[in-house]
């Protein structure tokens, strides 16, 4: 209960549509039981009228300043033409909506109905009150104790991801119903406790209406329940979404990025460079895919770096490609990641053209000696039949293409021979931004 | 000339290298990168700036922002897609907090691209009109933007527009009674109709309303609360930005 992760702009949004209409009702059954109080001063006994009419004057105050609360206009009006000291309160109240606090309203309110409530039993009660009075003035008094903290117990701003409540209030609100049940409970038995008078209803009335104020304990138990059951159901259904897209992105995309390669693939006509992109377009979409499932924070590491590269390779075991383990771990910058996803899904399908059936793929950034600026080293070794000689040389190749680009970040691919048969490709250059 | 490419996509910066043969091209893939870089390179005469970028909060105004703190002497040119038209409103604000020297659509070809880069790099005017009309809308009194949020109580309710659906909702998340944003929707429906008529885009008018755009015209109360909503939600990361309510905010101060 009470819980700090349910600060978000999610659960904000589903606590501020529950509490708008419930603010407005709120205050108007509250005004209404207001009136009922002073309905009820037509019974109390001819001299006490005066005192009645002042203990409820807080109460009312409270109520007026409740229904102003919810009255932009007012309070703008009111700071708009400085009138003395209701200027101040109108600004006050504007402050205080941005955040869980204890306001004005909310003061007057709980002070009010305490002084009510101290009308009806304690030591400056009235007496005798006809037991129907008695009565319907302690369940009036429990609709307002409930209604005002159930609004304060339920307030949206509790939930507020941007201005969080203060460590005080967020202290006080687990022990607010019973402080309040504390304290309507001092005043409702004061008369069987101090004055061993029987009151309607006897200890039995007086619990019971104590009770009704505890229940808030559960019911915003409850509701925090139900707010975070919405969080997670909304999470699970965002999942869904994200799922879905992830498929749309897969059966649009990739399946165009397919087409666009094969027909690349069959033009004579098309530079190394088209290509090229067009066969980085299958790791794009993986890539796209993967961001859409929520692998956002995965960005500019080598394990979705490795797992989108890979998709260039055709499945069915014709050919392995394999990451060293310490690769794994690598993290790059935006400009390296993207230039090692060019890089390999080049060598990897140059590999794979020329026959090769495993590829082992090392990735590195390591520091130079006087250098500012590390360099970023990627190792592509294959079990093909080796490069043919002069490949760089020729500008219509995808690798002399890549090669060129290299060159613009103090780069190079070299090809060498490897021991066992087979080749390997190291691209190195400056690690850039 | 030395020429700067700020843009999340690599190939964009590969591209323009090959296009701006005999210039020297550097690039970086996110803004909030820039301040770094620039610390550590040569002074660039142009830069050409993205305006979006995937995965970082960081905008091309972040970007232009930091340009005009670290490296005053460079040109800017800011390059976008302009299908999207979500990016309508970083482009005001661009045109009006900064003063790019021309705008260059993506899909703008080797030669163009090449004439518009060398004419800023030289000082002279770009040769292709795209800027203008952003220009007009920077210039206009009130500028454009600031018919659309005036302070920040406007900017908040642009802000819970996104977000909520119905008129008391949003008036409660605002903090606004529900009569100001009354009087907010029909101001900002005719703000929106001047930009609308500023940049006429053919199907704009009749882009469907989806389910969750608004849960219809009855609880919406009214149609310039729908639209008002539509806009809100088209642009709902630019009012959510935090360096455009840091921008609108210093301008609002200098009024």
């Amino acid at each position: 209960m009470f819980d700090s992760s349910l600060r978000t702009p999610l659960v904000y949004a589903i606590a501020v549509r529950y509490q708008t209409p419930l603010w407005r009702a709120g205050a108007l059954l509250r005004a209404g039981c207001m009136a009922g109080f002073w309905v009820l001063l037509l019974w109390f006994p001819a001299g006490s009228v005066p005192q009645g009419a002042a203990m409820l004057a807080l109460g009312s105050v409270g109520a007026v300043t409740a229904w102003a609360h919810n009255r932009s206009s007012l309070l703008d009006f009111l700071v708009d033409h400085d009138i003395p000291g209701l200027s101040a309160v109108a600004r006050h109240l504007i402050g205080a909506r941005l955040r869980a606090a204890a306001d004005l309203s909310g003061l007057l309110e709980g002070f009010g109905i305490i002084s009510v409530t101290l009308l009806f039993a304690g030591p400056v009660a009235v007496h005798p009150l006809p037991a129907i009075v008695y009565e319907l003035g302690t369940v009036l008094i429990v609709v307002h104790v409930w209604s005002a903290f159930l609004q304060a117990m339920t307030d949206s701003s509790w939930y507020s991801p941007d201005v969080p409540p203060g460590r005080a209030v967020l202290l006080l609100r687990p022990v607010m119903p019973l402080i309040v049940a504390a304290i309507l409970f001092s005043i409702l038995g004061y008369p069987i406790y101090w004055e061993h008078e029987a009151v309607p209803g006897g200890l039995f009335g007086v619990i019971l209406a104590c009770a009704v104020v505890l229940l808030l304990l559960p019911f915003t138990l409850v509701y925090e329940l139900i707010l975070r059951a919405a969080r997670d159901a909304l999470g699970l259904l965002a999942r869904r979404y994200r799922a879905e897209d992830a498929v749309t992105v897969h059966s649009l995309v990739k399946n165009a990025a397919y087409a666009l390669i094969s027909e690349v693939d069959a033009d004579s006509g098309a530079g190394a460079e088209t290509r090229s992109l067009a066969r980085e377009m299958l790791a794009l979409t993986e890539e796209a895919r993967l961001l859409a499932l929520g692998r956002t924070a995965d960005l500019g590491g080598v394990e979705l770096l490795w797992h989108c590269v890979t998709r260039v390779l055709p499945s069915g075991g014709q050919i392995t490609a394999e990451l060293d383990a310490a690769s794994h771990t690598v993290q790059l910058s935006g400009t390296d990641y993207q230039l090692a996803r060019r890089c390999l899904v080049d060598l990897m399908t140059n590999a794979w053209k020329a026959g090769a059936h495993r590829i082992e793929v090392t990735v590195r950034v390591a520091e130079q000696p006087g250098a500012a600026r590390p360099q970023t080293v990627l190792r592509v070794d294959d079990d093909g039949p080796g490069m043919p000689p002069g490949v760089l040389d020729n500008p219509a190749t995808s690798l002399a293409v890549m090669a060129e680009h290299l060159r613009g970040y103090s780069g190079s691919l070299t090809f060498s021979d490897r021991a066992g048969g087979g080749t390997r490709a190291c691209v190195r250059w400056q690690s850039a931004w | 000339m030395r020429i700067l490419v700020i843009d999340d996509y690599l190939n964009v910066e590969m591209a323009l290298r090959g296009i701006l043969d005999g210039h020297t091209v550097a690039g970086v893939r996110d803004p909030a990168a820039l301040p770094r870089m620039l610390a550590y390179e040569e002074p660039f005469e142009a830069a050409i700036v993205d305006l979006r970028y995937v995965q970082s909060t960081a905008t091309g105004l972040t970007a232009l922002a930091t340009l005009r703190e670290l490296s005053p002497g460079t040109k800017t040119i800011i390059s976008t897609t302009d299908e999207e038209e979500n990016r309508l409103l970083y482009l005001l604000a661009a045109f009006q907090f900064f003063e790019p020297r021309a705008l260059l659509a993506k899909r703008a070809d080797a030669f163009v691209t090449r004439a518009v880069v060398e004419a800023v790099g030289r000082g002279d005017p770009s040769p292709t009109p795209d800027a203008d009309p952003f220009r007009r809308a920077a210039a206009t009194r009130p500028p454009l933007l600031d018919q659309l949020v005036h302070n920040r109580t406007e900017l908040g309710i642009w802000q819970e527009l996104a977000r909520f659906d119905k008129r008391l909702q949003i008036a409660s998340a605002a903090h606004v009674h529900p009569r100001t944003l009354d009087a907010f929707t029909a101001a900002k429906g005719a703000a929106i109709d001047v930009v609308a008529t500023h940049f006429p885009r053919p199907g704009r008018e009749t882009e469907p309303m989806t389910e969750g755009d608004a849960a219809g015209p009855g609880a919406a109360h009214g149609a310039n609360l729908i639209r008002v909503i539509h806009f809100a939600r088209t642009h709902e990361q630019f009012f959510a930005d935090a360096e455009v309510a840091g921008l609108l905010e210093a301008s609002w101060r200098s009024r």
